[in-house]
């Protein structure tokens, strides 16, 4: 097992650095650089250069490469071009935001999916387990900007129940207790809209997945040594029907930060997701690979996380 | 699935005939078998003919409407629904049922180019990894690896931002090269377990070369998984086309998409104020996708021949 983490991890770091050659390279296709939007008459060409020398632009792309790549090793994202600060600074005033946001919305996906989806496996072909497949469906064919404006639109406008913007209220000086109920109060929207999908397509795998082990000869054998239908269901039904959501739990972590880029957008709450759009806006570059850089290593860890979980909770599963 | 369709129309059983029928039925092909089980698919069906009236109202959009989406009507502008504008009109004038029909055109179109464009890149890489196996299999899905580690979005977001500006073409080649890495796992799949079968080895036995074995042999077989998985993919594009669209970095204005149509919900009061302007197009996209995720999960258990026939 050990050996196969060190294999694992060993693998990633040639894949991460050719991860960071095609994110560097893409970054040189644009045209011009951050200054060439801000050319202006009455500053003069000098300034630019000097600007573009400062931010070491001037340099032969392999140079800019070798710079950026150890520089991000030693943990230094680079200087915002918009900002005009560290990218790290403004990374770590948003991250907590977004893993917030995401914490939460895995707490409703898990919190629904799980029940819904044991309850539609118990009563299957039912009224209730058709309405629930329907909506399923409908939830996984809406794309979740237009579930998070109509939830702003009923919420938020029409009953006022939500905020539809923001982390908190500002001004309100809130603490303690009701400083975190405000917080919870703000991110509810976002999360509601950023477990949506996650929730129907959760639903939908256990469904199926206890469903399949309900047909298995251990569950038979298990009823003809007559034990009752919910210890049957709790300790040989739902222990193997729920094994495979730590996978999912794994790639869940891979894509959190662009699923947030959307629902982000849509409540302006100033997280990771927002502060990428933003600077594809700017084309501030600085930002945008480190985000890029961000987003793949959380995919590979992501993975990884998955595969080494299912090892452990599954004894089946041997790596070798 | 029009392919079978008319190759059951060119065999047509003969019923004062039980023996030919007999026959007939033993000889069906695999797709002739799949479009009896996709037919009796409520749900299919039911995805088809929403598809089919979608494409019909996009296509023939001039004759239901007097409109032209991208005119102004400057004495109606933010109009509510009327006779005279049904939907009523957005911040410019424009009629938003003509640009709700005309909308659906760009935004089917860009899904129908972006998956047969993935689904080319997707099929011919995974075929070529697949066939060949060796060190060209391990080089083309060690970046296939790569490609799938970048998150999606991120990704194409980050390709369409080095370009100068946005439009149709743009979209199109930016989504088709983000989205075919997973074509391409299911293809190669395929083919590594077509290249051990029998009819594969008798035919390389015979002398048969190379494009012979792939084009003759193998992708004919590999059609079943290929179709699923591209119809499946025009749903997910559609919705990726909307978003980014959304986003402001999809189709530009004033060309009307079901995305860039839902841009003005953005503006708190065109959201709280003039649903109008923004729930017509958005209802558009699920009804479009789910009619496609219905027919591509139809096409799924209809190929697939561990499913009972129920003859």
């Amino acid at each position: 097992m050990a050996q196969y983490i060190v294999r694992r991890i060993l693998i990633s770091i040639p894949m991460l650095l050719i991860i960071s050659v095609i994110v560097f390279t893409i970054s040189q296709l644009a045209p011009g650089d951050a200054f060439t939007g801000q050319l202006d008459p009455k500053l003069d060409a000098e300034y630019f250069e000097e600007m573009r020398r400062a931010f070491g632009l001037d340099k032969h792309p392999v140079e800019q490469y070798y710079m950026w790549f150890t520089n991000l090793l030693k943990g230094e994202l680079g200087i915002s071009f918009s900002y005009k600060l560290p990218v790290s600074d403004l990374i770590v005033d948003r991250i907590g935001n977004t893993i917030f946001l995401a914490f939460c919305s895995l707490v409703l996906t898990y919190g629904l999916a799980i029940p819904l989806g044991i309850f539609s496996a118990q009563r299957p072909y039912s009224m209730l387990d058709y309405t629930m497949t329907t909506t399923s469906f409908v939830l996984l064919s809406m794309p979740s900007f237009f579930a998070g404006l109509l939830l702003i639109y009923l919420f938020s406008f029409t009953l006022e129940w939500f905020p539809f913007s923001g982390t908190q209220t500002m001004g309100a000086g809130y603490t303690g207790i009701s400083y975190v109920i405000d917080k919870l109060h703000h991110v509810f929207l976002p999360a509601v809209t950023l477990a949506l999908i996650s929730i129907a397509s959760y639903t939908r795998y256990i469904r199926s997945s206890v469903l399949d082990a309900k047909k298995q000869d251990y569950v038979r054998t298990a009823f003809a040594k007559g034990l009752a239908s919910s210890v049957v269901l709790r300790k040989h039904v739902l222990k193997n029907a729920l094994l495979p959501l730590i996978t999912l739990f794994g790639l869940d972590l891979g894509v959190f930060l662009s699923g947030a880029v959307i629902t982000e957008t849509i409540f302006t709450y100033p997280g990771l997701g927002q502060l990428y759009i933003e600077s594809i806006t700017n084309r501030d570059y600085p930002i945008i690979m480190a985000l890029s850089m961000m987003g793949a290593v959380c995919v590979l860890v992501g993975n990884l996380i998955a595969d080494i979980l299912y090892a452990v909770v599954d004894p089946r599963i041997r790596y070798d | 699935m029009q392919k079978s369709s008319s190759e059951v129309a060119q065999k047509p059983t003969d019923p004062t005939n039980p023996k030919l029928d007999k026959e007939q039925r033993k000889g069906k092909s695999p797709f002739q078998l799949a479009y009896r089980r996709f037919v009796k698919n409520r749900m299919a069906v039911v995805g088809l003919i929403l598809l089919t009236i979608i494409v019909l109202i996009s296509v023939f959009a001039p004759l239901l409407t007097s409109h032209d989406p991208l005119e102004s009507d400057m004495y109606n502008i933010e109009a509510p629904p009327s006779d005279e504008h049904i939907l009523g009109t957005d911040d410019m004038g424009r009629d938003v049922y003509a640009r709700l029909l005309y909308g659906g055109r760009i935004s089917l179109l860009i899904g129908l180019l972006t998956m047969i464009f993935t689904v080319l890149i997707g099929a011919v890489l995974g075929a070529i990894a697949g066939y060949y196996g060796k060190w060209i299999d391990t080089l083309i899905m060690r970046f296939t690896d790569i490609m799938l580690t970048f998150p999606f979005l991120l990704f194409v977001l980050f390709l369409i931002s080095v370009l100068e500006e946005t439009s149709v073409t743009v979209l199109i080649v930016a989504l088709a090269l983000t989205s075919w890495p997973t074509t391409a796992r299911i293809v190669r799949g395929v083919f590594l377990s077509l290249r051990e079968q029998e009819f594969v080895l008798s035919a390389r036995a015979i002398g048969g070369s190379d494009s012979r074995l792939i084009f003759r042999h193998m992708i004919p077989n590999a059609l079943a998984p290929i179709i699923v998985n591209a119809t499946l993919l025009m749903a997910v594009t559609i919705s990726a086309e909307s978003a980014l669209s959304f986003l402001g970095f999809g189709v530009p204005q004033p060309t009307p998409t079901w995305g860039n149509m839902l841009t003005n919900a953005m503006n708190i009061r065109v959201l709280s104020d003039q649903p109008w302007l923004w729930i017509p197009p958005g209802v558009m996209i699920v009804l479009a996708v789910l009619a496609i995720n219905f027919i591509g999960d139809g096409l799924r258990d209809a190929f697939d021949t561990k499913m009972s026939d129920n003859k």
